[in-house]
């Protein structure tokens, strides 16, 4: 489950834009759109229509839901059977070229990989991917724009500067006569992607692009049950103090025993911040006062409570004594590592990885371990604030020419409707599992087994990751069936504390721009106050800088947004 | 040392000039023609050489037009909108700009210090060396560091000096509780330059033991005869034979000396601060790439470049002056 390493990455890249769910951006730009909203193909015209939404139908396999809208089933079976969601192959034959995201090695060429060999016959297309790796789209979407030889299908996140720059420019087609209302229902798929992902990633109105959707939450915290059983934590623990005194014995644990465990790793942003800030209700990015005005979460006294807290923990020795550099992006694997060597107690991360990877590596690992769920407690006893995420992830979109040919514009949807193809379906079959006897076979009972090889897995991932999906689910196999119940009990406690942003969907012009700057203030000054090097009132020097810095240039234009929109 | 100048010596004796101005110069332009005709086939050899700097290092110099505007990749340099000097007037107002001109040149002045003679020693160290084979061991070992990215480089770094690391635990043995080295601050500088030594200063002895064992062995005798100790050879027939190298290097040195590890601080920036890891390329990355702000990058990166050639011309001077010769 590499996408949260992925989300995390580029919102620290993008300076926390184009935030998808998985986190949640520092600065209000965490949304959309673009700078003045497209021009040169339908900027003259009014907003859109959001995309009508009509579920697909679920998977037949045993699964549990959620009554609380927006989270994800969790799957402890697969279907027994698969049906199919797109019925004739979209293409005409004729070759189709991306820009698509490599998160894996490359796979191997056409004559070599029976995966794309399926793809090319099932979509009817000469399937033609490029490749961005995370560490190069900047750079690879700004070339490919300089170079004006747009491909048919790009994955475009819509935070980076140099993207937002192009809708301006006009660089995309829009397609919001196509997908409005009900002409997505010509797209089965695409019209099952959940409405808030649709509303969310329009660009001042106006659809531009399919968005990979995402849940609005999809961070869980854990901790291992058996080293909370050894300092006496039967249960979980019912305010911030007491999570705070259980990292402190843990630390006299490991001491004790002799152990190399630490209570947190990094000082994260998106990890035991988040999980402070839940605690405390300090609520959105962007919040609005009593009297209507825009306040960002850094001005709160909320956030100054979550601050001191972790200072808190910081003197109590409770981080790893590299605590400030396994908080960063760069270092987000090692701090994962130590929590799956079973050195750390607490961990926060994609509810999915997680529960079907993180917290089995862990206990595989260390005999005797065992991970549980960490239901974050509100600060005072009562109850957690969790601010809601956009939905989405990013956007697949069109070279502007396209607009001009009705036929290569729905050859173009039809590929990204097989790829938004849900669980359950043949084509997801083919997109998350590969080819039948190259890359699975059937076991015994019928049921999915996956073949051992290396290569295969290669060139299906690395083919695969398009940029449009499903929506998402979470499917457990037989070592992590019986994390379900905790897992759904997890989901439900974060999401239904949820609150929506005040801006959300709203770009500032600046955001992108400023965005990273922000980001850098942002990080700079907590290390700085928790690790004990500045005192907790440096608090408004921090705020006064980042005010200075963008932060009220920012607040002006998200201001005058609202205004627009009301 | 006496072989070069001789030969610059002779290159400079001027010619006869007793039929006037206009008639050696002829022909000596004819006498160039004829030689390279004569010699055709070798300057063929230079073409490759020649099409890949032009196009590669001359040819992109003209994109540095995008620090006059305000760049959109997609619109391109024809579509993008031209906006005079403001650019760089954003850069010289920005107040983060001050703090990145000062550690950058704080860490220069630190490797200009440190890292720049730790090759020369080391190579003067490992020449003194009897045992060839030992010799040979100890450099394959210390060229290693050279060829591990950044990334590996600080995570070695802070396997061993970190918070969790050996050194830390050592100096905890001995009562220095919490001594975390890779995330202090106000030594960050130093540490920054240590990186940089560790990691360079096998490679930088390659040129230096040319040097050296481009030094005359008679020198050597002669000096041992006149009864110099190794101390002594080293000081009078070794590093004045190195001079002439060590000059070059120094010239080319001062001429990067704003460009003091983009990744490394990158890397670190975020442990230790903006305060103590800003520096010019870093500040124009998060402005310029990261802001996607094209047109301030390239104006950042303009001043950079003729900032550096504004030093190797005064270094270059300043060698000449000193009667090293310079590099050109």
């Amino acid at each position: 489950m590499i996408s949260s390493n992925i989300s995390r990455r580029s919102l620290l890249g993008v300076g926390l834009t184009a935030a998808g769910a998985t986190a949640f951006g520092l600065t209000a730009c965490g949304s959309s759109s673009g700078n003045g909203g497209p021009s040169g193909n339908g900027s003259a015209a009014g907003p859109a229509t959001v995309p009508t939404y009509r579920a697909q139908p679920l998977a037949d396999a045993e699964a549990i839901n959620s009554s609380i809208p927006g989270i994800r089933p969790v799957y402890t079976t697969r279907p027994a059977e698969y049906w199919q969601s797109v019925e004739q192959p979209p293409g005409s034959g004729e070759s189709v070229t991306t820009l698509q995201m490599l998160w894996f090695a490359p796979p191997d060429a056409l004559p070599e990989n029976p995966v794309w060999q399926e793809l090319n016959e099932r979509l009817n297309v000469d399937f033609q991917p490029g490749y961005a790796s995370g560490e190069n789209y900047q750079q690879k979407i700004a070339t490919t724009l300089a170079s004006g030889d747009l491909p048919d299908i790009m994955f475009l996140q819509d935070g980076e500067p140099a993207v937002q720059q192009a809708i301006t420019d006009g660089a995309f087609a829009d397609l919001s006569e196509v997908l409005g209302g009900d002409g997505v229902l010509d797209y089965p798929n695409l019209a099952n992607i959940p409405t808030h992902s649709w509303k969310n990633s329009m660009k001042q109105g106006r659809i531009l692009g399919v968005p990979r959707t995402d849940p609005t939450i999809t961070k869980a915290t854990v901790m291992r049950r058996d080293i909370a059983d050894a300092i006496g934590l039967s249960g979980q623990p019912a305010d911030a103090a007491e999570l705070r005194e259980a990292f402190s014995e843990v630390t006299a644990y490991a001491e004790a025993e002799g152990l190399d465990l630490w209570p947190v790793a990094g000082l994260g942003t998106y990890e035991i911040e988040l999980a402070a800030r839940w605690m405390f209700r300090v609520g959105t990015d962007w919040q609005l006062d009593g009297s209507g005005k825009l306040v960002n979460f850094v001005e709160t006294d909320a956030y100054a409570a979550a601050i001191e807290w972790l200072a808190g923990v910081w003197s109590d020795g409770s981080f790893h004594p590299d605590g400030l550099a396994l908080g960063t992006g760069a270092q987000r694997n090692n701090a994962k590592q130590l929590f799956m060597d079973g050195k750390t107690f607490f961990e926060a991360d994609d509810a999915s990885w997680l529960a079907t990877q993180g917290m089995n590596q862990a206990e595989l690992t260390v005999q005797g371990a065992q991970c549980e769920f960490l239901l974050v407690p509100g600060h005072d006893g009562g109850e957690i604030v969790v601010p809601a995420g956009n939905g989405y992830w990013g956007i697949c979109g069109f070279p502007a020419s396209v607009s001009d040919d009705p036929d290569r514009l729905r050859e173009l949807l039809g590929v990204l409707d097989f790829w938004a193809a849900p669980f359950g379906t043949k084509e997801k079959l083919l997109l998350s599992m590969g080819v039948e006897g190259y890359n699975w076979e059937r076991g015994a009972d019928g049921e999915i087994v996956p073949i051992d090889d290396a290569a295969a897995q290669t060139n299906r991932q690395g083919l695969t990751w398009l940029g449009v999906q499903g929506p998402s689910v979470i499917t457990l196999d037989e070592d992590n069936g019986h994390r379900a119940e905790g897992l759904m009990a997890q989901m439900e406690h974060v999401t239904s504390a949820a609150v929506d942003s005040p801006v959300l969907g709203l770009t500032p012009p600046s955001g992108a721009s400023m965005g990273a700057r922000l980001t850098q203030i942002h990080e700079d000054w907590r290390n700085q106050i928790v690790s004990g090097r500045s005192p907790l009132d440096a608090l408004e020097d921090w705020r006064q800088e980042w005010r200075n810095a963008g932060g009220d240039q920012i607040r002006t234009e998200l201001e005058e947004l609202l205004a627009a929109n009301d | 040392m006496t072989e070069t100048v001789t030969e610059r010596t002779q290159t400079k004796v001027p010619e006869p000039q007793s039929d006037g101005r206009r008639q050696p110069r002829r022909r000596r332009r004819a006498a160039l023609r004829t030689r390279i005709w004569r010699e055709r086939q070798m300057y063929v050899f230079i073409l490759p050489g020649l099409a890949f700097v032009l196009l590669f290092a001359y040819v992109p110099l003209a994109g540095n037009v995008v620090a006059f505007q305000q760049f959109s990749p997609f619109l391109g340099i024809g579509g993008s909108p031209w906006i005079g000097l403001e650019n760089f007037a954003r850069i010289f107002t920005d107040p983060e700009l001050g703090t990145a001109i000062v550690n950058t040149l704080l860490i220069a002045l630190l490797q200009i210090i440190f890292t720049f003679p730790a090759p020369i020693a080391l190579a003067i160290l490992l020449n003194s060396l009897i045992s060839s084979k030992i010799k040979r061991w100890v450099q394959s070992v210390v060229y290693l560091p050279h060829f591990i990215s950044w990334v590996i480089v600080i995570s070695i770094w802070q396997q061993i000096l970190g918070g969790a690391g050996p050194v830390a635990a050592l100096l905890a043995s001995l009562g220095f509780e919490g001594v975390n080295i890779m995330s202090n601050p106000d030594t960050f500088k130093l540490l920054v330059t240590a990186q940089v030594m560790w990691k360079d200063i096998g490679w930088g002895t390659i040129i230096f033991f040319a040097a050296i064992s481009a030094i005359p062995q008679e020198l050597y005798e002669a000096s041992a005869i006149d009864g110099a100790r190794p101390m002594r050879q080293m000081w009078h027939v070794t590093l004045p034979g190195m001079l002439p190298v060590i000059s070059l290097l120094l010239v080319l040195t001062v001429g990067n000396v704003l460009t003091v590890g983009f990744e490394q601080l990158l890397l670190q920036q975020p442990i230790v601060g903006r305060d103590a890891a800003q520096v010019i390329d870093t500040f124009v990355y998060f402005r310029g790439v990261i802001g996607g702000d094209w047109g301030l990058a390239s104006a950042a990166g303009l001043v950079k470049g003729v900032l550096g050639t504004a030093l190797v011309l005064a270094a270059n001077r300043l060698a000449k002056r000193m009667g090293t010769g310079g590099v050109y």
